[in-house]
């Protein structure tokens, strides 16, 4: 069979990537851009580079295919998905370009929601991420996927999986130690407790062994891979799995557009959001759509939830064993041996592996100076980075001290104090506290501004460091509006019966306990 | 066998590639030139 048809779609797609980049390069979207936020619009550097790039490859490749001729083979089979992977991408621009931006513009114009000082469209989540995923929903549920794409939108999890093993880079080791200690207790705790709840309910509905050993897997663990590596130890039959999975995407899909709104409604920080997303919700995908659109421009809560997500990825081998162990002893008339390490080493995931190898990489300083994450710029000697020009005006200290008394913590109280006093930051520490005076939003908008412009005069991110936030935003955008599509009613359907009402009680229990865990033990505000 | 997984006669409905273990693979070929295309021009 012959999978790249003659078809011009990739070529036109190619057409409207480099129209959008000519409008935007020669003035001709200004007034427009204006209309979206002006200097407050992020995205210009975006749109005078990326269509362009993506614009020449898909008209080049676009034009062999709509002009050349194909014979069946591997290439051709790889070669069908890249109009579709070019669709998923052209939706995910015009989504973060336009039409994201354009609803900011009209939720702003009609004004605060009530006491909650917030606009319409931060309350609901209606960013690029969520628009996205609902416009892949509406897609595939509505119109359909075109032919020519439906290849290609078999790439989301793909990218998905790469911007997993790229966030890898993005982490230090004292990141890890700040939060792999706490991500080890709250997943340990969650996942065994679900996977103990499931059995327990389980046995108590008399639902199959080898369904409710799956639906324990994917429930506890990290849904779709856990429910796939649990499968053959329990001999769930494709069914159930089938089941488990509906059960999961369901409740997942739920989870990513409910939790960035509660997370809104309770004034969360980034570090309490990512690890309730990263504990709560069930499947990776959706604990990565959640905290994007949580913080949409930002990468903070995304590492954090991922930080979470990972540990849970590295119990799976913990609750194969224990799921080998429990259905043996309950089904004593099994024939078929499983040797539960042959499971492990076959359906372990070696993307978890990749992100471990980056970070090992990144650690080893190779993108970025080790200094950059310690604080290459505290001390106070020009050659160390020092500059006289950065220290705080005296204008900007007495905005700073009409407002000190706000500030409760006695951490942040002390920072604040030796920044006014020497009129920069004086170390990291002080610089985490000061970053989370600025996230608890305690101060106006003004001293918060002049306390990022502190923290800024200290800390840079490194252009390396830069350009893999950018690729791991864009991958993640094109992987989740790809998932969107992959979402259909009958996926929904499929979780209907039994497991579903499972999966809603075990999944809303861990999600409302691991909020409240969250929230008494979570003081990080960054 | 779903009705979706009938419609792809390679891969799943989920992803073009014969196995997970494949997918991985290449999402980490993919991530490993990507840090080193990063890492030389940045």
């Amino acid at each position: 069979m012959v999978y790249t048809k003659r078809n011009s779609a990739l070529f036109i797609m190619g057409v409207i990537m480099l129209a959008i980049w000519y409008c935007a390069d020669s003035g001709i979207l200004t007034s427009y851009i204006e209309h979206l936020g002006g200097k407050k619009y992020k995205y210009f550097g975006e749109l005078i580079s990326i269509p362009l790039y993506f614009g020449v490859v898909s008209i080049v490749i676009g034009a062999w295919q709509w002009f050349g001729t194909h014979k069946e083979g591997h290439w051709d089979y790889y070669s069908s998905s890249i109009a579709g992977g070019m669709f998923i991408l052209l939706i995910a621009m015009i989504v973060r370009w336009f039409i994201a931006p354009e609803i900011a513009v009209i939720s702003m114009s009609l004004g605060k929601v009530g006491e909650t000082g917030k606009y319409i469209h931060t309350l609901l989540g209606l960013n690029y991420v969520v628009l996205g995923i609902v416009t892949g929903i509406i897609i595939v549920n509505v119109f359909k996927v075109p032919e020519w794409a439906r290849n290609g939108v078999r790439l989301s999890r793909l990218g998905l999986k790469t911007g997993v093993i790229l966030l890898g880079t993005l982490y230090s080791a004292a990141e890890l130690t700040n939060l792999g200690g706490l991500s080890i207790i709250m997943i340990g705790f969650f996942v065994l407790g679900s996977v103990g709840m499931v059995l327990w309910m389980g046995a108590r509905r008399n639902i199959p062994n080898s369904m409710t050993g799956v639906l324990s897997a994917g429930l506890g663990v990290c849904g779709v891979s856990a429910t796939v590596a649990a499968a053959p130890v329990v001999q769930a039959k494709s069914v159930e799995i089938a089941y488990t999975i509906g059960t999961i995407l369901l409740w997942g899909v739920g989870c990513m557009f409910v939790f960035p709104i509660i997370g809104n409604l309770l004034g969360m920080s980034y570090v309490q959001f990512g690890a309730w997303a990263g504990t709560g919700i069930l499947n990776s995908a959706q604990v990565a759509g959640a905290a994007l659109a949580f913080q949409p421009d930002g990468i903070e809560t995304l590492k954090v939830a991922e930080i979470f997500n990972i540990t849970r990825v590295l119990v799976l081998p913990i609750i194969v064993l224990w799921l080998a162990v429990w259905y043996v002893r309950r089904e004593e008339s099994v024939t078929e041996t499983v040797n539960v390490s042959q499971v492990i080493f076959a359906k372990f995931p070696v993307f978890v592996l990749g992100f471990i190898l980056l970070f090992a990489l990144s650690t080893t300083g190779i993108f970025a100076p080790p200094n950059h994450y310690k604080g290459k710029y505290f001390a106070n000697t020009t050659e160390q980075g020092f500059k006289e020009s950065k220290l705080l005006k005296a204008e900007q200290i007495q905005t700073l001290q009409t407002e000190a008394s706000k500030v409760q913590r006695d951490d942040r109280k002390a920072a604040l104090q030796r920044l006014m006093e020497n009129r920069k930051v004086m170390s990291i520490k002080d610089d985490t506290a000061l970053r989370g005076l600025i996230n608890a939003k305690v101060l106006s908008k003004d001293a918060n501004k002049i306390l990022k412009g502190a923290h800024k005069a200290v800390r840079h991110t490194a252009k390396k460091i830069k350009a893999f936030r950018q690729w791991i935003t864009w991958l993640f955008a094109f992987g989740l509006v790809g998932l969107g599509m992959q979402i259909t009613v009958g996926s929904m359907k499929q979780a209907g019966g039994q497991p579903a009402i499972i999966g809603g009680i075990v999944g809303f229990t861990k999600a409302v306990l691991s909020l409240v865990v969250v929230l008494m033990l979570v003081s990080e505000t960054i | 066998m779903t009705e979706e997984q009938k419609q792809f006669e390679r891969g799943s409905a989920l992803s073009i590639f014969g196995s997970d273990r494949k997918e991985d693979f290449m999402a980490l070929v993919f991530a490993l030139v990507i840090a080193f295309a990063v890492y030389v021009i940045y």
